[in-house]
């Protein structure tokens, strides 16, 4: 009894914890990418924060990479667009390049640190409508379900020997498409209406009760 | 098509899409809210986890350029525009927070091309559809020519909303955004449109509005489809090269008020997408039209074949999903 009065304390600290994260990581995201043009110098506050907070949570190389890898991508997207779009010159696309690095930074650092359950309760705590809460629950739920459904079609199809990919195909790929929304949409409903039968009532404390999401 | 952390930096900008699309996908929801509640939420879910996953498989359309599925139109095939709206709401919050795909104050400018240009404004034009042929090819045609215009119109408005921030210049960005998603378009729509021909046949009651009773005798089909190709072609052949035109026309003001110095430091690489224009033709205007009727002729091609398929029995594909 004492030990799951502590328990309940500890998380209800921790969701508290959580919520005040997810909060900070937003407008994070929110100033790097509100910062003027003009004062590219302004860049370098979230910058430090966000290295703080990397090595604090401690993550390492995988996150530089995946930093880095974002990095690269958008800088060619602002390459392209600076050729094709006009509009920018180099020092320009640049800033941006930079300014969305930071963005994605913070939203990858929250990735890394939250579980998607844990996520959606912190939204819940920010006052996020509670259907919105719920259907997010219930997409990231049944994205699960795809994945595994997908992955014993695909079993399938190798069994069959079907390993040509081409316009011929396509019809095959859509009708595998459209089977996979059928039969997870049908295992989806089976679910739900356990759910309901469990007392889900799509509040905060009924999220709060479901198991862990592992997708993310 | 996801604008990218940080790349509409204009707050002006920000603040008409963040508005717009709040707006919009708030009403969807309330709208939505009169037909689903809490408790039959998760159904949403499923639709929304399809299309976010069927988001994720890329297909090739040129030379190193790929594509993959917007799902607009799908989902208001599935769920109606209201549903469709606030599904790809979800999915573009998702993606956003969980998948640092597309920035977080971009979220509105996302959601306005995606959710309510792409899925509100590609119901317009499938229900319009629907409504001009009342057979089970009304709805397939109408998916397909949907899909095609909904990636279009998104792509135009994603444009609109970089020239509008200053990241981009409206004519350039107009007739590339334009161009490669007339191409992309195709994929979209030949998707969609297969995968709704499968629904058709197997789980009808899944459709947005269609009742499960059988489908009714093919009439009217031709002739609208004929009007329906005429319509799309004027519109591809005289607006295309009005959109494109536009800018000059921007431009001169510019000079004549005299801040276009940016503008031609900016234009010294005119470089317009090679992928976009047919070549032989020595007219630009002339090359955009033909682009852009190609487009259209293949999307009708597309609606064309899966409709003509869909009047004719096929084996029953429950075996298939059971």
């Amino acid at each position: 009894m004492n030990h799951n009065q502590t328990r309940l304390v500890e998380s209800a600290a921790g969701r508290k914890w959580k919520t005040a994260r997810l909060a900070g990581a937003l407008a994070a995201i929110a100033a790097a990418s509100l910062c003027p043009r003009t004062q590219p110098v302004l860049l370098l506050a979230p910058a430090t924060l966000l290295a703080i907070l990397a090595m604090a949570s401690g993550l390492g190389c995988r996150f530089a990479a995946k930093l880095f890898a974002f990095g690269v991508a958008v800088g060619i997207g602002a390459l392209l667009m600076t050729l094709s779009f006009g509009g920018l010159n180099a020092e320009h696309a640049a800033f941006l390049a930079g300014k969305s690095m930071l963005a994605f930074g913070f939203a990858l650092w929250l990735k890394e640190t939250m579980s998607a359950t844990e996520l959606l309760t912190s939204l819940a705590r920010l006052r996020t409508p509670r259907m919105v809460v719920a259907i997010l629950y219930s997409t990231l739920r049944q994205f699960e379900i795809l994945g595994v459904e997908l992955r014993r079609m695909l079993r399938a199809r190798a069994a069959r020997t079907f390993h040509r990919s081409g316009p011929r195909d396509w019809p095959a790929l859509a009708s595998l498409l459209a089977v996979l929304f059928v039969r997870s949409h049908d295992r989806g409903e089976r679910i739900h209406r356990a759910m309901l039968a469990r007392g889900w009532t799509g509040d905060r404390a009924s999220i709060e009760a479901l198991e862990p999401l592992s997708s993310t | 098509m996801h604008i990218p952390y940080g790349f509409l930096d204009d707050p002006a900008t920000l603040i008409a899409t963040n508005a717009a699309a709040a707006t919009g996908s708030a009403w969807a929801y309330r709208r939505m809210h009169s037909t689903m509640n809490t408790r039959t939420t998760p159904l949403l879910g499923s639709a929304a986890a399809f299309i976010f996953a069927a988001q994720m498989v890329n297909f090739k359309v040129a030379a190193g350029t790929s594509g993959h599925l917007l799902g607009g139109v799908l989902a208001a095939v599935l769920l109606g525009p209201w549903g469709a709206i606030v599904a790809m709401t979800v999915i573009l919050v998702v993606q956003c927070l969980l998948f640092a795909d597309g920035g977080l104050l971009e979220l509105g400018a996302n959601v306005l091309n995606m959710a309510i240009v792409g899925g509100g404004g590609g119901w317009c034009v499938y229900r319009l559809i629907r409504q001009a042929i009342r057979n089970d090819a009304g709805i397939l045609v109408g998916t397909i020519v949907a899909s095609w215009l909904s990636v279009v119109a998104a792509a135009a408005c994603c444009s609109i909303e970089l020239a509008a921030a200053g990241s981009a210049r409206l004519g350039p960005a107009l007739a590339a955004m334009i161009g490669v998603h007339s191409v992309i378009g195709i994929g979209e729509a030949a998707i969609s449109g297969l995968i709704v021909a499968v629904l058709l046949k197997s789980r009808r009651d899944l459709i947005f509005g269609e009742s499960p009773k059988a489908s009714s005798r093919r009439v009217e089909f031709w002739p609208t489809l004929l009007g329906g190709a005429v319509m799309a072609f004027v519109v591809a052949v005289f607006l295309a090269p009005v959109a494109s035109d536009l800018p000059d026309g921007l431009e001169a003001v510019a000079q004549k008020l005299g801040f276009a110095e940016k503008e031609r430091e900016a234009g010294l690489l005119p470089t317009p997408v090679p992928d976009y224009e047919i070549p032989g033709l020595s007219s630009l205007a002339l090359a955009r039209s033909a682009a852009g009727a190609l487009g259209v002729g293949a999307v009708a091609f597309l609606a064309v074949a899966l409709g003509r398929g869909a009047g004719r029995e096929e084996p029953d594909l429950k075996s298939m999903a059971g």
